[in-house]
């Protein structure tokens, strides 16, 4: 089976002229996503992680290595169109993404553009507003939404492409925690009912906890590539590059380190919690 | 300065389809130099609330005194007010407008009729607050990272020495390391200039940080009052206000209903771990006692 995203060796940097010395915004990325994961990627801003994420649908092409998008080479200029097909994006700024004046007109506008019969779009355009939970405000304005409203406008519009991979980036940053959840929900029902591929690029650790796996960048590297309970161990490490654990992690941890017989891989409350009650 | 809001209401649109009641009947005091933390989910009214504090709207009925002064009465000096009460919006990077960092801060004072000297000064000072270096006096704003210019987006707004600091969702959007600077540094300006701070945000987490008192708004009117840790307390129902409680303070709920004896105001990693070390040493001298 194909790998749905894999990177060799890629090198990105941006062209800034006049200056001689070249600052790898990417730096040798090796990563590979399989069909139907779910990849929580971390880093610090400006660690590249954007950077990365527009890698995957061919908005930016490596300056050394290559990209492959289910086996596609993104700079080969024929598989752009099955690349993006391929591959949806969604990014933090709901507003910035929409554009027509009613919800159901702007999921159909990249159907519409991709030349597909009437009824066929009819058709994706209803299924995709039904999977965000949109469906009963399809007449809506979008403007007149929720914040986590219009991110599930936004990602309907993705998924009435029919890609096999969403990639987010940093869909929740600017919502509050109702809007959050409504958009984690959504993304969670895309991989488990859909099946499709997901990489999420997010601060927030309790989001990368539900992942299958979590990458850890910084400085235009990859550092870490492992499951979020493996990962958020190293409590140490991830507030070193100015990352957060998880409360509970940090409190088993420092538990642990007072010489408290814990687990210090909990990652949930319920976790935690149960821990404790062994001991209490 | 003192902040006294008597039975405030406010209704956006009114006798359009449109009318809603954002305010009902809010009461409120806060006191000279005291860091209020105001949390409420979008829509709980707490942006309209603070957009009163300076005289960006008027109340529909009631009343706001600062200092002793009506300021919903005609001839009431908003300019003078403004200066008084600094409101930093969220996003305030998206402010910024001026070619250099410098023309930027020193927007509001040259505004005030200030000499040159004193803007200089001012200006300096500003950037010193949120720890910006003078490097970036003749860099464009435009040129910054984003906690960058949000920095210079509230040095703006300390260089006019307000006596009031508003800050809404100052750390939205930030990265942890971001947020982590930001917060400090208010924290740290409220101590030096012992202004009165008030910080609005739908972060549970990062108010509890903060803010010696936390107000909760929900649905127009204030829900809770108190020391965070009388409001962490009441975990169940900030849930039901569609507000995130932070993992501890779900954590201690958790425990409490499992029969655990632990004081239910806990809310930060820090005090959790000092207690629960307490309550597992005694657990653990017990179980000596007994084996004995």
């Amino acid at each position: 089976m194909n790998s749905m995203i894999k990177t060799e060796h890629l090198q990105f940097a941006y062209h800034t002229e006049g200056e001689e010395a070249i600052k790898f915004v990417l730096d040798d990325i090796d990563i590979t996503v399989s069909p139907g994961e779910f990849v929580a990627v971390l880093g610090h801003n400006g660690c590249g992680k954007s950077t990365l994420a527009k890698q995957f649908n061919g908005l930016l092409l490596p300056t050394g290595g290559t990209v492959y998008i289910d086996a596609m080479d993104t700079k080969q200029e024929e598989n752009y169109w099955d690349i993006r097909k391929a591959v949806g994006m969604v990014f933090q700024n709901p507003d910035n993404q929409i554009v027509a004046t009613v919800v159901e007109e702007d999921v159909a506008f990249a159907p519409e553009n991709l030349g597909i019969p009437s009824q066929e779009i009819k058709k994706r355009v209803d299924e995709s507003l039904k999977t965000v939970g949109m469906y009963e405000l399809r007449h809506h304005a979008p403007h007149l939404l929720s914040g986590g409203q219009k991110q599930r406008v936004a990602i309907a519009g993705a998924i009435a492409m029919n890609p096999k991979c969403i990639v987010f980036d940093e869909p929740t940053a600017m919502l509050d925690p109702k809007g959050r959840k409504e958009v984690i929900e959504t993304i969670l029902k895309l991989k488990n009912e859909k099946k499709m591929t997901v990489v999420l690029i997010t601060h927030y650790m309790d989001e990368a906890v539900q992942a299958d796996r979590v990458i850890v960048m910084d400085r235009g590297k990859v550092l870490r590539d492992d499951t979020p309970r493996n990962i958020f161990q190293e409590v140490r490490f991830l507030k070193g590059l100015g990352l957060d654990v998880p409360q509970v992690t940090e409190l088993c941890y420092l538990l642990s380190k007072a010489g408290i017989p814990l687990r210090h891989d909990v990652l949930t409350v319920e976790e935690c919690a149960e821990e404790l009650m062994k001991l209490l | 300065m003192a902040i006294e809001i008597s039975n405030l209401q406010y209704i956006y649109m009114e006798g359009s389809p449109f009318e809603k009641e954002a305010l009902k009947n809010v009461t409120l005091t806060i006191g000279d130099g005291e860091f209020v933390g105001i949390i409420g989910h979008t829509g709980s009214g707490k942006s309209t609330l603070i957009q009163h504090l300076n005289g960006l709207l008027m109340p529909t009925s009631g009343s706001i005194r600062i200092n002793g002064e009506d300021i919903t009465q005609k001839g009431a000096d908003l300019k003078a007010l403004r200066q008084k009460v600094g409101l930093v919006f969220q996003y305030p990077e998206h402010q910024l407008f001026e070619e250099t960092v410098y023309k930027d801060i020193a927007y509001g004072p040259k505004n005030m009729g200030l000499s040159q000297e004193e803007i200089d000064e001012r200006v300096r000072e500003a950037m010193n607050y949120v720890g910006l270096s003078e490097k970036y006096l003749n860099r464009s704003p435009f040129e910054l990272s984003g906690g960058q210019k949000r920095r210079v987006a509230i040095a703006g707004v300390l260089a006019m020495r307000p006596d009031v600091l508003i800050l809404d969702e100052p750390a939205a959007g930030l990265d942890p390391a971001g947020r982590e600077e930001i917060l400090t540094q208010i924290r740290a300006l409220y101590l030096s200039r012992k202004m009165t701070v008030i910080f609005v945000s739908h972060s549970m987490e990062d108010v509890a940080r903060v803010a010696g008192r936390i107000i909760v708004m929900n649905q127009g009117s204030v829900a809770l009052d108190g020391t965070p840790a009388q409001v962490f307390s009441q975990a169940d129902s900030l849930r039901s206000m569609g507000l995130d409680v932070p993992q501890i303070t779900q954590l201690i709920a958790l425990l409490r209903r499992r029969g655990v004896a632990i004081d239910s105001g806990i809310y930060t990693i820090e005090r959790a771990k000092a207690t629960l070390l307490m309550l597992l040493g005694t657990k653990q001298e017990n179980e000596e006692g007994k084996s004995c």
